[in-house]
């Protein structure tokens, strides 16, 4: 086989693959329509316990991580960028490196190394030990029961972590700034506010719900792909996070070229430049 | 009247590398249905086949199951579901729910189908629990439960909506001996209690048990293990 066969072969599997898990995904928004007879109180269960899991017992470690994300922002602005472009712009530098792309990327990388595994894990024991054949014949939808509930609770997590992300980094930034530099309050989070532009707003969202329908999906979809074998979830919690994490760098790294054709890269840039 | 169960071809199902032949039948309400394959098939599980193919989760490979006068191979996914809610399946090694509790997995069904207050649920539930020895555990995750408990946890899980079609799969881990046969005592009380019919699959025959059932008033049917799946006969579809 030539080695255009080879790349072809490998596209084609991709795009199977992703019209997989599009329809995957379909197929879970769609039971939370149709299915909605199959009782609404444990389906709020699930996703309050979705929540807790994925983003009440991670705000301890992302907080740690945004701070140090925010203090590394600032140390590096000031030690590096600080003498060609004035302590003022620490702000600006902080959103860009926060807001812009860290935020989303790294509370996306943290959830997939937390939630990512553990869902897959779940979802394939579940199906080894029968227990999901267990809900059909029950005639309850494993889909609407199991996957529909992950999926929205790991949005609103991840939404939820970001913005968390994003006020710590902030914070801790302007905490050292005010060490390092003795920066006001008031340019630094009058940087901040001049720097952020609805654009980079409607980019966080989209990154946050872009990324997050991706991972949870893939999350998912590994779990139940899962046949009868033990010997089968090691290898799907693998691919589930290398994947998921492949596909999160992507929609970032789509969300991003697509803000800096609408909004206008000389303008975007502007502030550092 | 319209059986409940109807195979009027019989049905063919793979058992690892064996297939099993169940003949014709037909289940009334009232009807109590043991099948028994005819020797011990050490390469697959018989009961499992048996039982998934009786509750619709697996098509056979040959032959069509009716259930409440519907083939299930025709049914609409949502339909089918909403025809499951009048089955209930005993699994072999009681699969259950491993992040509920007890109670939790045996109030699913009714939290999902039932349409009770919460205190009606619960009290429906903790009725079942104690009437099969569960009280004691019904906080418990269900992996520190012995064999027989995780059994009648999934029996009780199986019966409170109270099914018309009750297939039970084997006889748990546990099978034979004091305990099994204590549990099956238990077990036997609400299986007579069902007023639709039920279906016992075992692994294999199984004297002891086969007296009990006939005990009971129970019928068997008795399901040939073949190598291979014969060849259909000319002009047949």
């Amino acid at each position: 086989m030539s080695w255009v066969d080879r790349i072809g072969q490998a596209f084609l599997s991709l795009c199977r693959y992703l019209w997989f898990l599009l329809a995957f995904l379909y197929l879970s928004f769609k039971m939370l329509w149709v299915g909605r007879r199959f009782g609404q109180r444990d389906f709020a269960r699930q996703v309050l316990m979705q929540v807790y899991f994925t983003a009440w017992q991670a705000v301890g470690p992302i907080a740690t991580l945004a701070l140090a994300v925010g203090v590394f922002a600032i140390v590096e602005g000031v030690t590096g960028l600080g003498a060609l472009s004035g302590a003022e712009n620490l702000g600006q530098i902080v959103t860009v490196v926060v807001l812009r792309e860290v935020a989303p990327l790294l509370t996306g990388v943290l959830v997939i190394v937390r939630s990512v595994t553990a869902i897959t894990a779940e979802l394939g024991l579940m199906r080894v030990n029968r227990e999901i054949e267990a809900m059909e014949v029950m005639g309850i939808p494993p889909i609407r029961q199991l996957v529909a509930p992950r999926i929205v609770g790991g949005l609103i997590s991840l939404f939820g972590l970001s913005v968390v992300f994003s006020a710590v980094a902030l914070l801790g930034g302007f905490v050292i700034a005010q060490l390092l530099v003795n920066l006001p309050a008031k340019v630094f989070f009058g940087a901040v506010l001049s720097a952020t532009r609805p654009a980079d707003v409607w980019a966080l969202l989209a990154k946050t719900l872009f990324g997050g329908l991706g991972i949870f999906a893939t999350a998912c979809f590994h779990g139940m792909d899962v046949g009868s074998s033990p010997s089968e979830v090691p290898v799907a919690v693998s691919r589930a996070s290398l994947n998921a994490l492949i596909l999160l760098v992507g929609v970032h790294g789509l969300v991003t070229v697509a803000v800096l054709i609408w909004v206008d890269a000389a303008s975007m840039l502007g502030g550092l430049l | 009247m319209t059986a409940i169960a109807h195979a009027a071809d019989g049905l063919w199902l793979p058992v690892g590398a064996a297939v099993l032949h169940v003949p014709p039948f037909a289940c009334p309400p009232g009807d109590r249905l043991l099948l028994v394959p005819d020797r011990r098939e050490e390469t697959g599980d018989v009961a499992a086949g048996l039982a998934r193919v009786l509750t619709g989760l697996q098509a056979p490979t040959r032959g069509q199951l009716a259930l409440f006068g519907q083939p299930l191979a025709s049914l609409p996914y949502l339909e089918t579901l909403q025809m499951r809610t009048r089955l209930g399946l005993v699994q072999g090694r009681g699969a259950l729910l491993s992040n509920r509790t007890v109670h939790d997995n045996v109030a699913l069904p009714l939290s999902v189908h039932g349409g009770l207050s919460h205190p009606d649920e619960a009290a429906r539930v903790t009725a079942l629990l104690a009437d099969l020895e569960l009280l004691a555990v019904q906080d418990l995750r269900p992996h520190v439960l012995d064999d027989a408990a995780r059994f009648r946890a999934c029996a009780a899980r199986a019966l409170v909506l109270q099914p018309q079609w009750l297939v039970v799969e084997g006889m748990g881990d546990f099978e034979a001996g004091a305990q099994g046969s204590h549990t099956w005592q238990r077990l036997l009380h609400h299986v007579d209690a069902v007023q639709g019919a039920v279906a016992v699959c075992l692994p294999r025959p199984l004297a002891a048990f086969e007296h009990l059932w006939a005990s009971h008033g129970g019928r068997r049917l008795v399901c040939p293990i073949a190598h291979h799946l014969p060849e259909l006969p000319p002009g047949a579809a």
